[in-house]
């Protein structure tokens, strides 16, 4: 789990430098309420200006080719704070928002699934990870998480040893 | 109990005081008028206290009546049902058009200084919105601006107003219905903090000036209407308060008797006693009759201002609250649809009322009385109205919920309609239907049909349309509608076959065929009529050849694709003859899109789904309905399926798709002499199933082809085609369609399906396969290994 977190916030970080604009912002959800500024540090250029004008004559900041990947990210990170706050089904339904727009990512799949796994439903996360892993031809590190959370789903239905079997297998998985 | 005995004990003294009476007036006429006065009153006094007692129980029993029903239907609220909200983000597939169409349909208005929620402006190819705020699922959004850009068919930007980045942002969903009760009653209960101060002021200005001050009846008033009443020989003046109004509206029932005034006087005295004024005149605004949408009555002045403003109360102009207030003295009479001079003309009595009564200034009045009345049909013009797609929420819903529950509790339901699929569906459907009509010289109306649309990789409906007037003739084909499925059962049998060792290419015998089932020979025939010898599985699936899925089906057994079908349906099927084969097995266009669906996602059942979630009023989830889904059949094969589906479009009786060479599958279905024409298919995101038939089954001379497919293309069309997905794979390779022989495309009508490494394939001699290919299955084999 850390590692994975840790993998994200890279992402994170990489996204957002991609960007220009320190940490992504959150979906609407998390914006400010009128009348109250924004709390990130570093707005981005025009920002103070265009505040009182409103959404006047300044040109929008441009999207870039990586972008669509941006409201995934955003929804991960929104889903990762409810998840923290032990708001599971909220952490879910953002996952579900999420997949709602990229259906074919595996990855999003995983996530659904290992949050079904912390609400007792092991076998939804194992069907989860099983279309995580038909998602993931040429994807190593997702198809050895896919398997990492089976053998997780395994350890909950007291099948310690196949859990063992498939950890030592797909544990150190590089494709 | 206590006051009986008295009563009675009374009563018997009257019977022997009846006698002594009739002895004493023997004796004296003096004595006898005394004593008949005596009688008179002795006889009557009971009759009073009767009366007396009856009066009383009456009035408790109204007190109780008039109370539960104030105190009930005070907080009642039917459950909105919303549809998905679009979704916008730098890259998604959304145009000007489509967002600005959007914008209207949630009721935005155009507005240059953008100040209010629920206004957006257009500049160049950007539109500034301001949100409105909105209780979602996961948390409550508060109103803001943004503004989109656009940069051909997407959005190239979304931004705040401070110019920052916003990655995702939603529109307000769209209000699709609500389960209002079964006398058909819809309503929206408001705060009294939501209504208008104007609204208030102006009704009391006019339906009920001495409304702060009376006692739920005006004597004065009532004598003034009877005089007018009078005169005129007909009601015209009704003369009540607008606390009889309440009590009116609450027992619907327009009979003008004496009894009936009474009764409702009594009650509205009572309404006075134990209520507050304040309360009385904010269940008035929420109960009030005022307008009628086909079955379903619209009450109260917040549903009242989306049905003919498409708009929130709180966002009515002056102008539009006066409309409100002139419609609700007759809303039939005052239909602003019907008679919009009549409406204006008492609009603006209203205002001028208003300024006498300075609710409003005189140039507020000029301008309001300047402007036309402005009425949108909302649930109409946006098609906000799906009563179709309805009915499957309240089938989803009802095995959680009681029915008191969705027509009281406000609930707050989610679901997975989205609007622009809908409205494309429904177009495609109607449209086709009519042209068809018009092709073939049918008579007009003679055919019917549903439509229903899944996003297949997570199971959830998009779009269904049960008929082509959709809600207008209560049968709901998509959800009720049984029907012979044809060859849409075939994929079931070709899935068996691959399951069980066969391939894409592997030879199968499309000859003569008889089966003997009981007493009778079942002899089916191909289509057109024809033999074809020996032919690879996929022409076979693709070319729909009835004789060959028969031996095949023979092969395999009937029980076994009969347990098959089970399996992925979760219902046994009703046919257990070898004719199950060809697909004499009824369902529903809502089953078939559940086994289609499994089909389209790689082999995963996930049921059609139109709930996300319900939440309280006060955004608490009620219940939770996320993603479920089981695998139903091994990846690789459903791959294969999938492959052989797309051949279909690509060679076989899908080909005359506009989209058949554009990566869609799908597969035809044609019932006995033509009576149902069936047809389900998919590209990267929509599933569509179509049916068109005659509702009496009478045949429609439609293949699956010529009727279902049309439909579906305008579908696709208004859609727009994503084209399948298919992941990098070792083992797919070219065959001729036609002979299952290894080819490439230069010289033969090739299909790529994936073929097992070890499978002995031939090559068409002259059109072999490339180097490539060679090199390629070798590596596949290799690595197989």
């Amino acid at each position: 789990m850390a590692q994975k977190g840790l993998t994200l916030i890279a992402l994170l970080v990489l996204v957002g430098g991609c960007a220009g604009a320190a940490p992504t912002p959150g979906v609407e959800d998390r914006t400010t309420t009128p009348g109250m500024p924004p709390t990130e540090s570093g707005a981005p250029a025009g920002g103070a200006a265009a505040d009182t004008q409103g959404p006047g004559t300044a040109p929008l900041p441009r999207a870039t080719q990586a972008e669509p990947a941006v409201p995934t990210l955003a929804l991960l990170q929104q889903s990762e704070r409810a998840a923290a706050d032990g708001n599971v089904a909220e952490a879910i339904a953002y996952v579900e928002r999420a997949i709602r727009l990229n259906p074919r990512d595996g990855n999003l799949w995983l996530r659904l699934g290992r949050l079904h796994l912390r609400t007792g439903e092991p076998l939804q996360a194992e069907q989860m990870a099983q279309r995580a892993l038909g998602m993931a031809s040429g994807q190593p590190a997702l198809q050895r998480d896919a398997w990492l959370l089976i053998a997780d789903v395994r350890d909950t239905q007291g099948r310690a040893d196949e859990a063992a079997e498939i950890r030592s297998r797909w544990r150190t998985y590089r494709g | 109990m206590a006051e009986a005995r008295p009563r009675g004990r009374r009563r018997s003294t009257g019977k022997r005081s009846t006698g002594s009476a009739g002895r004493a007036a023997r004796r004296s006429s003096g004595k006898q008028q005394r004593s008949l006065l005596r009688r008179l009153v002795l006889a009557l006094l009971p009759i009073v206290l009767v009366a007396a007692v009856l009066a009383t129980g009456y009035l408790v029993y109204l007190d109780r009546t008039i109370t539960h029903t104030f105190e009930g239907r005070r907080w009642s609220v039917p459950a909105v049902v919303y549809a998905q909200p679009l979704e916008l983000f730098p890259g998604a597939a959304v145009t000007l058009a489509d967002l600005e169409r959007e914008l209207r349909r949630l009721g935005y208005r155009v507005s240059t200084d953008l100040r209010e929620p629920g206004t957006y402006r257009r500049a160049g190819m950007r539109l500034d919105v301001h949100l409105r705020a909105f209780q979602f699922m996961e948390r409550q959004r508060s109103s803001q601006q943004i503004s989109i850009e656009f940069d051909g068919p997407r959005i190239s930007a979304v931004g705040a107003a401070s110019g920052r980045p916003v990655p995702l942002i939603r529109l307000d969903p769209a209000g699709i219905g609500s389960f209002f009760p079964s006398h058909g009653e819809d309503r929206q209960v408001l705060t009294p903090e939501q209504v208008p101060e104007l609204l208030r002021e102006g009704l009391k200005s006019v339906e009920d000036r001495k409304f702060d001050h009376h006692m739920g009846f005006d004597p004065e008033g009532i004598l003034r209407a009877l005089l007018v009443n009078v005169r005129a020989g007909e009601i015209q003046q009704g003369g009540s308060t607008l606390t009889q109004q309440l009590v009116k509206s609450y027992y619907l029932d327009n009979r003008q008797t004496l009894t009936r005034k009474l009764r409702e006087l009594a009650m509205a005295v009572i309404l006075e006693l134990r209520f507050e004024k304040a309360d009385i005149l904010n269940a008035y605004i929420n109960e009030a009759y005022i307008g009628q949408d086909g079955a379903r009555a619209v009450h109260g002045f917040g549903l009242g201002a989306q049905f003919y403003f498409n708009r929130p109360l709180g966002e009515l102009r002056t102008d539009q609250i006066a409309t409100l207030i002139a419609i609700i003295r007759g809303p039939s009479y005052y239909n602003p649809f019907r008679h919009p001079q009549r409406v204006l003309a008492r609009r603006d009595r209203v205002l001028d009322r208003m300024l006498e009564d300075q609710l409003i200034d005189a140039s507020e009045h000029e301008r309001s009385r300047a402007r036309p009345l402005e009425v949108v049909r909302g649930a109409r013009a946006g098609g906000a109205y799906y009563p179709d797609f309805m009915d499957l929420v309240r089938a989803q819903l009802q095995s959680r919920y009681q029915e008191d529950d969705l027509t009281s509790r406000g609930l707050r339901v989610f679901t997975t309609l989205q609007p622009r699929v809908q409205d494309a569906a429904e177009q495609a459907l109607t449209g086709t239907l009519e042209r068809l009509e018009n092709d073939r010289r049918l008579t007009e109306g003679s055919l019917q049909g549903a439509i229903v649309v899944t996003a297949h990789q997570t199971g959830e409906v998009a779009a269904l349309a049960g008929g082509r007037t959709t809600g207008f003739d209560g049968l709901n084909r998509v959800l009720n509608a049984r029907r012979p499925v044809g060859s849409l059962i075939k994929p079931v049998i070709y899935l068996t076959a691959l399951e069980r060792g066969y391939h894409m290419a592997s030879p199968l015998e499309d000859s003569p065929v008889s089966v003997r089932v009981g007493e009778r020979e079942w002899t089916p025939r191909n289509f057109d009529g024809e033999l074809h010898g020996t032919v690879p599985l996929v022409r076979a699936l693709g070319d729909s050849l009835n004789l060959a899925t028969v031996h095949l089906g023979m092969t395999l057994g009937v029980d076994t694709v009969a347990a098959r079908l089970s399996a992925l349906t979760g219902r046994a099927p009703d046919n257990r003859y070898p004719s199950l084969l060809l697909g004499a097995e009824n369902m529903t266009p809502l089953e078939v899109a559940g086994l289609y669906g499994i089909f389209a996602s790689g082999g995963f059942q996930m049921p059609p789904k139109a709930v996300i979630a319900v939440l309280d009023e006060q955004g608490a989830p009620v219940s939770q309905h996320p993603f479920a889904l089981e695998q139903r059949i091994e990846a690789h094969v459903a791959e294969t399926l999938g492959r052989g589906l797309e051949a279909v479009m690509q060679r076989g009786t899908g080909r005359s798709s506009r989209f058949a060479q554009a990566g869609t599958a799908g597969k035809t279905g044609t019932s006995d002499d033509y009576r149902d024409s069936w047809f389900a298919g998919y590209d990267d995101s929509h599933l569509g199933v179509v049916w068109v038939g005659a509702d009496d089954n009478s045949p429609v001379g439609l293949t699956g082809a010529t009727g279902a497919l049309k439909v579906w293309d305008e579908l696709m069309m208004r859609l727009g085609v994503q084209p399948l997905h298919h992941a990098p794979a070792d083992d797919v390779v070219s065959i001729e369609y036609a002979t299952g022989l290894l080819a490439n495309a230069d010289c033969a009508e090739v299909v790529q399906v994936p073929i097992p490494a070890d499978a002995a394939l031939q090559s068409k001699p002259g059109c072999g396969i490339t180097l490539r290919s060679i090199t390629e299955r070798l590596r596949a084999w290799l690595k197989k290994d």
